[in-house]
């Protein structure tokens, strides 16, 4: 009967293991979001800058993930490899960029930021071409973390649980430097006074291109990441971007929290808005409805907090 | 100093002469060189994209360069443009042109409802509100199969056969982009237009001037999509097909290169930039796709840090250099005692304002405030203040740090509206309204540290200020710039800033920057003046001279004064009446002697706490 | 100790203090009275460098600091405690102190410690694990001058620290002042409340309009008419 029919069809005659494998495909889907978003929002919390090029250092992370990897037989050593250079190279060109450009356009209208980083993602892109060319890549996860894990009646691939993982270890890491280390304790004070930290004695120009390498480093550590998951290519830096740009919206820019919740809400949501088939088309939409109705009503985001000037 | 009028029509004047002069100069150089592209190409491909580009991005620099929005949706509204024409002529059989006609009153509607959403927020949240818009824009797109045709767009749409030439389909696009920019030209010129520059250059005294900003910003935000709409519509002709990836967000970054390019500062600046951004891609970004993107990306982050102001602003800069090697002065080199100087008093007292208050010191009640409360948090910033300001008189506000005297004047000029209480203004209760209703009335601030638009001429100033409370600015007709001229140049004669009219008013000296504001609230009507410390930053020779000025104005206009001072000197020389706050709350009100006179006010000023010496040296650890 | 001359800041287009100078030697206390909008918190400020337009020279123990960028200034034993008990609100009392540490110049132990900064200040270490944020007024004021402390200043600029505090922290204030004095620190106190700056102070000077109008012993300030004529009524 077509009732019944319609019924099974919006998922709700889904089955346990159905629902697992969903949930897992979005906490997967989360954490590389999380690591792209939280460096976007430490930055923004911190330089009160949005580094529209941040999406970029994701991607060029990416291509040096898959020309690193292919220069071994073996996909565990580069891909160890690439884990430790590409994010250290990519936050050195993040204190290039901070440096050279941000430096200038502190306190000026955002749009100029906005517009001096946008002409980065353009040169990046650019750079990313002429280096990489514009074919897809596609890598191979490391042997130890290739095949799948079975429970109970699914089986969920490795490398996901292995993506999860370092999202937590990455999220306690960060909550450790936030609020362990005397770095952390500076950009917390960077973010709620930056004026009365120079007085106190703290190098801030020095520490914001701190920050702003770290930032770098964890949208490269995203990249890398994603690389044995999904294909590389150009066009990477733009969506990642946006949908960082929605979960620190919707978290709250400048909280590492919010990046937490907000990757989770969003990852969750696209994961089960693709499972029912009547809202898959719509699930990406649904995102930035979302982000929209939070700018509207509460612009600082779920774990923000409203800016004072 | 801005690039002079005649410079900028020549430079029009040269644009529009090469855009219709395109397609035989095209052909003459195929003739001449036949290795060289095609004209058909060069007119076909080149010559009408870049009329398109120079549409879409002269309806972004609309709500850019002249009302200061950052907009990321505009590849949206040149997107459902272009679906418009696709699926009237796929799904109805009509042809291009009605569709053409229709995009505008579509896309505009769409940008009506979408404006209306996005100006809930402000400032970079209102850019992000509009790309997730966008977004949800081009996903609706993308996902809507059965109606747009999903990824794969709408193809094959096909002009009527007169447009099958390429040279006749660039002159159609030519005259629909040309009617387009005469609209908006007029628009920009008009006084709706001096609005939107009013607002640009400083929003908050756009609103106290009577301006109610957020619909003129949705009025442009509207209008501006309508003919991206219209640019979106002719790329369906041009290109004969439309797609998702149009309204991408991505995308919209074209306008906003394309103005950059060009300046935003000019009206046909973006045009400037189109041409050179189409010749660029079609050259370097064909051949070399990667190096292009690189190119473009050097010149966008030089213009950024180097040039802001694209093009345009990068001739301004040059002139001004020459202009101080050859030794002429600038205006800000002067000052401010100079310039104060010049004012003369006696000018001001024989002019006439606006609104002629010939009538002297009547003793009504101009002003009434009964209780009025304001908290802030756990704070209680002005507690249950009332106090009545006679007409004509001076009244002045004093109190020690703390004692919620600029919380009342924000109370006062509807910046922040009060917990409790009521405020009655010549006989009206304006409890809780807002700053540009305010303005109606007669309640004018002035002496604030930025109380003028900078990027406005001085004369600019005074005209947009009188448009903007006589309700002219609803007016899309005119040129704002004819109004009003004799009456704002009297004004500026009498505060002697005839010689600047034509000066940017941000250039002008502290002093000066002072006497426009005070010829702007008599241009304004404004019955009582509210004035926030304003010789705050003065040094002592500017101090006595803007006090004379306002005084001597004040008196013989028959103008109310309200002002709060730190400076007793101003505030003996000056007030009639003094009232006294402390922590919140009126402490005391009379004539200055009788202020003077009372204990208790010395005592808040010089200290009640008396510390008895301690008993220890050792008191805390050495 | 501290030396400025030629001190001349603008906000914007505003010329605000016009060629200040003062001077602060070891040991003393130099109030800094003057009325609202005279200039007080801009001239310290000019004298941190955290106003970016301000010329003039800043000399500390014979060096010149007046281009130096705030933070360095800061290290080179310029502590400023800005009005209204600024603080790093989402940091804990006991990071608010950290973050201000600093060793000596010349090496050797600091002498201002946390531990030490608690021991003046007991409340502080009862509270070293609450968020600055959640600080009465009072205690707040405490930590400011605390963190100010911590940099082992050789000249410590308070400005407006009595500023709605009550009678009795005041007295506090006022006998660590004089401890601090005693130690060798010199002192700059802005103040609006001129009779307990007066009672602490060595010498008074009154800043109106952006310039120093008067300068003299703090003991001639109690008696003179020049309180009154510059901050009264």
């Amino acid at each position: 009967m077509p009732h019944q029919h319609c019924l099974r069809e919006a998922g709700f005659g889904m089955s346990a293991s159905t629902v697992a494998l969903t949930v897992l495909a979005g906490l997967s889907a989360a954490s590389v979001l999380f690591l792209v978003a939280s460096g976007l929002s430490l930055v923004f919390g911190a330089l009160r800058v949005i580094n529209m090029a941040h999406g970029s250092l994701y991607m060029i992370a990416a291509f040096l993930t898959t020309a690193i990897v292919s220069l071994f037989a073996q996909p565990t050593i580069g891909f160890v490899l690439a884990l430790v250079l590409a994010p250290v190279a990519v936050a050195l060109l993040g204190a290039l960029i901070e440096i050279l450009v941000l430096r200038r356009l502190y306190g000026r209208e955002h749009l100029l930021q906005l517009l001096a980083t946008y002409a980065l993602v353009l040169v990046f892109a650019g750079g990313v071409r002429i280096v990489f060319g514009s074919q897809n890549r596609i890598i191979r996860p490391p042997d130890f973390l290739t095949g799948g894990v079975s429970l109970g009646t699914i089986t969920f691939p490795t490398y996901k649980f292995f993506l999860m993982f370092a999202a937590l270890v990455v999220a306690a890491g960060l909550y450790v430097l936030l609020y362990r280390t005397t770095l952390g304790r500076n950009v917390r004070a960077a973010v709620a006074d930056p004026e009365l930290l120079n007085a106190s004695g703290v190098n801030v120009a020095r520490l914001f291109t701190t920050v702003f390498m770290i930032g770098a480093g964890l949208a490269a550590l995203g990249g890398v990441l994603i690389s044995p998951d999904q294909a590389v290519g150009l066009g990477m830096d733009t969506d990642v971007l946006v949908a960082a740009f929605a979960i620190s919206v919707i978290g709250g820019l400048g909280s590492l929290t919010g990046s937490f919740v907000g990757a989770l809400l969003v990852g969750l949501a696209t994961s089960f808005g693709i499972m029912f088939p009547a809202t898959s088309r719509w699930s990406l939409a649904f995102i930035f409805v979302l982000m929209a109705v939070v700018l509207m009503i509460r612009p600082w985001g779920l774990f923000g907090r409203p800016e004072t000037n | 100093m801005r690039t002079p009028e005649g410079l900028r029509w020549a430079a029009a004047a040269v644009l529009v002469t090469f855009a219709l002069a395109l397609p035989p100069l095209a052909g003459l150089v195929e003739i001449v060189s036949p290795d060289s592209i095609s004209a058909n190409f060069t007119v076909g491909v080149l010559g009408t994209s870049a009329l398109v580009l120079a549409l879409w991005a002269i309806s972004y620099n609309l709500m850019l360069g002249y009302a200061g929005m950052v907009s990321f949706a505009h590849a949206a509204y040149y997107g459902i443009g272009a679906y418009t024409v696709a699926l009237l002529y796929q799904d109805l059989h009509w042809s291009v042109l009605p569709g053409l006609a229709l995009s505008p009153l579509v896309v505009g509607a769409a940008g009506l409802v979408t404006g209306f959403i996005s100006l809930r927020a402000v400032r970079l949240y209102f850019s992000l509100l509009t790309l997730a818009i966008s977004q949800v824009g081009y996903v609706i797109a993308f996902e809507w199969y059965s109606f747009t045709g999903g990824d794969n767009g709408i193809h094959g749409i096909s002009p009527p056969d007169f447009l099958s030439n390429p040279t006749v389909l660039y002159y159609f696009v030519a005259a629909v982009v040309a009617v387009c920019l005469l609209i908006m030209f007029g628009l920009v010129r008009s006084p709706f237009g001096a609005a939107l520059l009013a607002i640009r250059e400083n929003r908050l005294r756009a609103a106290s001037i009577g301006l109610n900003v957020k619909r003129y910003e949705l009025a442009v935000f509207t209008i501006s999509a309508a003919f991206a709409g219209v640019a979106g519509a002719l790329f369906a002709i041009y290109d004969n097909q439309a797609f998702p990836d149009l309204m991408k967000w991505t995308e919209s970054a074209h306008p906003i290169v394309v103005t950059l390019l060009g300046g935003s500062g000019t009206f046909l600046g973006p045009a400037l930039g189109a041409a050179v951004y189409t010749w660029l891609a079609n050259s370097v970004g064909k051949s070399l796709p990667a190096q292009f993107d690189i190119v473009l990306g050097a010149i966008v982050l030089g213009i950024v840090l180097v040039a802001p102001g694209g093009l345009g602003s990068a001739l301004d800069g040059i002139r001004r250099v020459a202009a101080r090697r050859r030794g002429s002065r600038e205006p800000e080199e002067e000052t401010s005692d100079q310039a104060l100087g010049r004012i003369d008093v006696s000018k001001i007292l024989a002019i006439r304002p606006v609104k002629s208050h010939a009538e002297h010191s009547s003793g009504a009640t101009l002003l009434r405030v009964e209780g009025l409360s304001k908290r802030f948090g756990g704070l209680k910033a002005v507690d249950g203040v009332s106090l009545n300001v006679l007409e004509g008189r001076r009244h002045a506000v004093i109190g020690p740090n703390g004692a919620g005297k600029s919380t009342l004047f924000n109370l006062l000029t509807g910046q922040i509206r009060p917990d409790s209480g009521k405020v009655v203004f010549g006989g009206v209760d304006i409890t809780g309204r807002r700053p540009h209703q305010l303005s109606r009335f007669g309640i004018g601030r002035a002496f604030q540290i930025t109380n003028i638009f900078p990027k406005l001429t001085v004369l600019q100033n005074l005209q947009y200020s009188m448009l903007a409370h006589r309700g002219d600015t609803v007016r899309p007709i005119g040129i704002a710039d004819r109004k009003y001229r004799d009456e704002a140049m009297q004004l500026l004669e009498a505060v002697g800033l005839g010689p600047s009219s034509r000066l940017q008013a941000g250039l002008l000296s502290h002093g000066d920057q002072r006497a426009l504001e005070l010829a702007i609230s008599l241009a304004l009507g404004t019955r009582l003046l509210l004035l926030d410390e304003p010789t705050a930053g003065m040094s002592p020779y500017e101090t006595k001279r803007a006090m004379e000025l306002v005084n001597g104005v004040v008196a013989q206009q028959g103008l109310t004064l309200l002002f709060c001072e730190h400076d007793m000197d101003i505030v003996f020389g000056i007030a009639d009446v003094v009232t006294v706050m402390h922590q919140g709350r009126v402490l005391a009100e009379g004539t200055p002697e009788a202020i003077r006179a009372n204990p208790e006010v010395q005592k808040i000023y010089l200290g009640d706490i008396d510390l008895d010496p301690p008993q220890t040296e050792a008191g805390a650890g050495a | 100790m501290l030396e400025v001359s030629n001190l001349q800041v603008r906000y914007g287009k505003s010329h605000v203090v016009f060629d200040l100078g003062l001077k602060i030697g070891r040991g003393e206390v130099l109030a800094l009275l003057g009325r609202n909008g005279a200039g007080k918190t801009t001239t310290i400020m000019g004298i941190v460098g955290l106003i970016g337009s301000t010329t003039g020279s800043v000399v500390i123990d014979g060096v010149e600091v007046g281009r130096w960028p705030a933070f360095r200034r800061a290290q080179s034993g310029i502590a400023y405690v800005p009005s209204g008990a600024r603080c790093f609100a989402p940091l804990t009392v006991a990071e608010n102190l950290q973050i201000a540490a600093r060793g000596l110049a010349g090496g050797g132990a600091p002498s201002w410690t946390v531990e030490r900064v608690y021991e003046v200040f007991p409340k502080l270490q009862q509270l070293r694990a609450n968020l600055a944020g959640g600080l009465s007024g009072g205690e707040r004021q405490m930590l400011a001058v605390g963190r100010g402390l911590m940099l082992n200043p050789k000249v410590i600029l308070l400005d407006e620290p009595t500023e709605g505090l009550a009678p009795v922290i005041v007295q506090g204030l006022a006998a660590l002042i004089r401890t601090l004095r005693d130690t060798g620190v010199g002192i700059l106190l802005a103040e609006q409340n001129h009779q307990m700056a007066l009672k602490v102070a060595d010498r008074a000077a009154f800043i109106e309009k952006g310039r120093i109008v008067a300068e003299l012993p703090a003991a001639d300030a109690r008696t003179s008419d020049v309180v009154h004529r510059i901050l009264g009524v």
